[in-house]
């Protein structure tokens, strides 16, 4: 294109005037880049006049390195392509303007390509307005896109790491990141949050943030911190140990730091952005920043809400699985009244809901302790059995006392067993213990009605859990309901024992007064019997034979009548002694002389051996011939015609001997320790083959105690014979073992 | 009849066989004796004519109440009447229960006794 001739009606004045008039840069070269025209604009954009400029090489004028930019271009329209671009520089005065640039080749009168024209008009201001347009929507874009994220996201922690991330994105930070408003134990660093740009390993390696001059400012709500070179602030390096940054920091030079502050005015967190680079972040960044603090803001108080939301329903349902809980219990503990499966039951509602093993120690009312443990784990059940056996460490025992004394519960969480001493001095439970690894555990009271029954031992190991208040207060509810149960069981049991005592009783008094009343009508029976054969016994033949049986009879009688009021002195305390010194030799000689017929009327040998006493005896006479006449009569009784009894009289080491030895019957192995019992006889009633109420040697014993003395009975067995050993204290009278109706005896001679 | 057959009185106790024995032979009737159930069964058992068993029921070895069920286990002897004394009351209204021609507690109404003894001897 010939612009001379597309410019033809004007002359060079003309065309100079109109190129110099507007405000388009136009500039001719010749192929060897020598000006060979420029207007007045293009020569002012150098801070030159035309004259100036023309005849000089472009790069001259422009500059090497601005040349160096559109040489490409310079080439190509040489070549004969006309061209259009767009091109930066840097021009006097008015620093970087952006082109446009039209080039066209000139050619001579043969064609050849003599030179260019070059037509530049400046349209930095379009540019930069578009790019900021273009800016502005991307920035309202992400804002936007933020702001609609972060309102659906109710996860916290999520919702900060999407602010962080669009927030990096934005100030074309290389690190964002957040940090929550909370300082750790010490008081001095605080807990990262979120994090963006570099993977979370990088912070890893170096201190969290302190609550430094500079860094702690944003907390403190003091403003946006913005800073071209974070090294030459006054507050930076003004903290030990480090001074700056510590050695790993992610290089940050410009720096970014905006408080993210809830509706309330509370400084949650802050927003944080480094750069390496110096002066990265701008105004225009930190008002972005305040606007997306604030959508944090809001993020976090909805997140915080619907959190604090969740917590509470999830509260209401545990609350609510307690309640079921407890009602189950309930139902479970009503279910029995068997006072052991009542203690199993509540173990294993303990084991379900709160803990993975459970001891229980129950108080019995005879002052023992009942121990019951279940571990949810029957393979570890077995090692919660033997601890069991073990008696409880001493610090366990005083826990449980203060639990009883108290009613209050003793929690302790983060256990560990081998710092217990007492617990390692024990290798067998130490080696238990290690296993179960028990990691908390709570003691709560068994009690009702304000009276501690017992504790309830709950131990969680393997679960990891901790006991809060609210499992705290549930182990009371349950232990609270498992007291009323345990009771309720014991009651019944006391109730039913009861029962079956009374029961007992009474059947003992229907066979007891059914006894008495047999042994009471037959002698009268035999006595009515021959008065009526002596009313009409006319000739008198039956006379001797009749009066030797009714006296016999009527002997029986009160012999029995006796026996039954010593059985009730006896109870009553009642039985005294008239204690006086007396020949005890001379004494046993009478009452077998006595006996002495009956024996041989059975055809029983009856032989006696009595030595000569080494010295004086005192007691009851008539009590100590009962003792000895009963022993002689059960050994009558009992051994059969042809047999044989031996009585003998001994002096022993501090006492004297009555031993009565028969090889009668004998005593049945289990009869043996009941045979001093009262109203205890080895057959039953129906078929007894001995009369009487078998209160003879329950009175005898009692005698003999009385006077300080014991009675033994021996026997082989049943066929084998018995024998009989009554040791009386030598001085008599029972001084050194005397029984209390003894001392209280006003009749006690001595 | 009467002449040949003997009461049988089974009693433990000694003194109140012997009465019952007395009152019974001064009334002109022949008594065989007998401690217990073993010694009754043995007695009747030895071919012995016996017109009536009076029984007591309280005795060691065999008492009144197996007595009675052996003697109705027996054809023999089932027919011969019992008359049951008991020093037990209850006993004795539990005795009729054994199909007994009368049962009588102790002590013994021994007019009575002697008017059922009449009935069979």
């Amino acid at each position: 294109m010939d612009v001379r001739r597309h410019l033809e009606p004007f002359g060079d004045v003309e065309l100079r005037a109109v190129t110099d008039a507007i405000p388009i840069l136009i500039a001719s070269c010749d192929r060897d880049l020598r000006f060979r025209f420029v207007n007045k604009s293009y020569a002012a954009s150098f801070g030159k006049t035309p004259s100036e400029v023309v005849g000089k090489h472009i790069w001259e004028v422009v500059g090497e390195a601005v040349y160096e930019s559109f040489r490409e271009h310079v080439r190509e329209v040489l070549g004969g392509t006309p061209l259009e671009f767009e091109a930066e520089g840097s021009y006097a005065g008015q620093g970087k303007r952006f082109m446009h640039v039209a080039c066209i080749p000139q050619r001579d009168e043969s064609g050849e390509v003599d030179g260019f024209v070059a037509v530049m008009s400046d349209i930095t201001t379009r540019v930069r307005t578009a790019a900021e347009i273009l800016e502005s929507r991307d920035t309202v874009e992400i804002v936007n896109s933020v702001g609609q994220i972060v309102a659906a996201e109710l996860d916290l922690e999520k919702a900060v790491q999407k602010v962080t991330d669009a927030a990096t994105k934005l100030t074309g930070a290389q690190f964002g990141a957040f940090f929550y408003n909370r300082i750790d134990d010490q008081g001095e660093k605080y807990m990262l949050y979120a994090l963006s740009g570099v993977p979370r390993e990088a912070f890893a390696s170096f201190p969290m943030p302190r609550n430094t001059q500079l860094f702690g400012a944003t907390f403190r709500a003091e403003g946006v911190v913005r800073l071209d070179d974070v090294t030459r602030d006054p507050r930076y390096g003004q903290n030990p140990p480090y001074q700056g940054k510590p050695p790993g920091h992610l290089p940050v030079t410009s720096y970014l730091a905006v408080p993210v502050v809830a509706r309330s005015g509370e400084v949650l967190g802050g927003l944080f952005f480094g750069h390496a680079e110096p002066g990265r972040f701008t105004e225009r960044h930190e008002r972005l920043m305040i606007g997306l603090a604030s959508q944090a803001a809001n993020a976090i108080d909805n997140a915080r809400l619907f959190e604090a939301e969740r917590k509470a329903r999830a509260e209401a349902e545990i609350a609510q699985e307690r309640l079921a809980f407890l009602a189950e219990a309930g139902a479970v503990l009503a279910s029995s009244l068997d006072y052991t499966t009542t203690l199993d039951a509540v173990a294993r509602l303990a084991v379900r809901f709160l803990a993975d093993y459970c001891v229980i120690d129950v108080l019995e009312e005879d002052g023992s302790t009942r121990r019951l443990a279940i571990h949810f784990d029957p393979v570890k059940d077995m090692l919660v059995q033997r601890l069991k056996e073990l008696p409880p460490p001493s610090f366990h025992m005083e826990r449980m006392e203060r639990v009883i004394r108290s009613g209050e519960p003793d929690v302790m969480n983060d256990v560990d067993v081998s710092l217990a001493t007492e617990i390692q001095r024990d290798p067998e439970r130490h080696r238990i213990l290690l296993a179960l690894q028990p990691r908390a555990y709570m003691v709560v009271v068994l009690s009702t009605r304000g009276r501690a029954l017992g504790t309830m031992t709950l131990v969680a190991s393997e679960s990891g859990r901790r006991y809060e208040q609210t499992d705290v207060a549930l182990a009371r509810e349950l232990a609270r309901r498992a007291a009323v149960a345990i009771e309720n069981a014991r009651l019944h049991a006391a109730e039913t024992r009861a029962r079956a005592e009374a029961e007992a009783a009474n059947r003992a008094k229907d066979e007891f007064l059914s006894v008495v009343s047999h042994e009471l009508r037959t002698p009268l029976n035999s006595t009515l019997g021959w008065v009526n054969v002596l009313r009409s016994d006319k000739d008198g033949v039956r006379k001797t034979r009749a009066l030797d049986s009714i006296e016999r009879s009527v002997r029986t009688q009160t012999r029995l009548i006796e026996d039954l009021l010593d059985v009730s002195r006896i109870a009553s305390g009642q039985l005294r002694l008239d204690v006086r010194s007396l020949d005890l030799r001379a004494l046993v000689d009478t009452v077998l002389e006595e006996t002495r017929p009956q024996a041989e009327a059975k055809g029983i040998h009856l032989r006696a051996e009595l030595d000569d006493l080494s010295s004086p005896t005192s007691g009851d006479h008539d009590r100590l011939a009962q003792v000895v006449s009963n022993l002689l009569n059960n050994a009558l009784k009992f051994t059969p015609r042809g047999g044989r009894i031996d009585v003998r009289l001994a002096n022993g080491r501090g006492d004297v001997q009555l031993i009565v030895r028969d090889d009668g019957s004998g005593i049945r192995k289990d009869f043996l320790p009941h045979v001093f019992e009262p109203f205890r006889q080895a057959d039953s009633v129906a078929s007894r083959r001995q009369g009487g109420l078998g209160l003879g040697l329950a009175i005898t014993r009692h005698l003999v105690e009385l006077h300080g003395g014991t009675i033994l009975a021996e026997s082989e067995g049943e066929g084998l014979g018995a024998t009989f050993t009554v040791s009386l204290p030598r001085t008599g009278g029972g001084r050194r073992r005397g029984t209390k109706p003894l001392d209280e005896s006003p009749e006690r001679g001595i | 009849m009467a002449e040949a057959c003997s009461v049988l009185v089974v009693e433990d106790d000694d003194d109140t066989r012997d009465a019952l024995a007395a009152i019974l032979e001064s009334q002109g009737y022949a008594v065989a004796e007998a401690g217990d159930g073993v010694d009754a069964l043995e007695h009747l058992r030895g071919s012995n004519c016996v017109c009536l068993i009076v029984l007591d029921l309280f005795m060691p070895r065999m008492n009144g109440w197996t007595f009675r069920q052996e003697q109705m286990k027996d054809p023999k002897l089932a027919e011969i009447p019992v008359v049951v004394v008991s020093a037990d009351p209850a006993a004795a209204r539990q005795a009729k229960e054994l199909g007994v021609a009368a049962a009588m507690a102790k002590p013994i109404d021994f007019d009575r006794l002697v008017e059922v003894v009449s009935r069979y001897c």
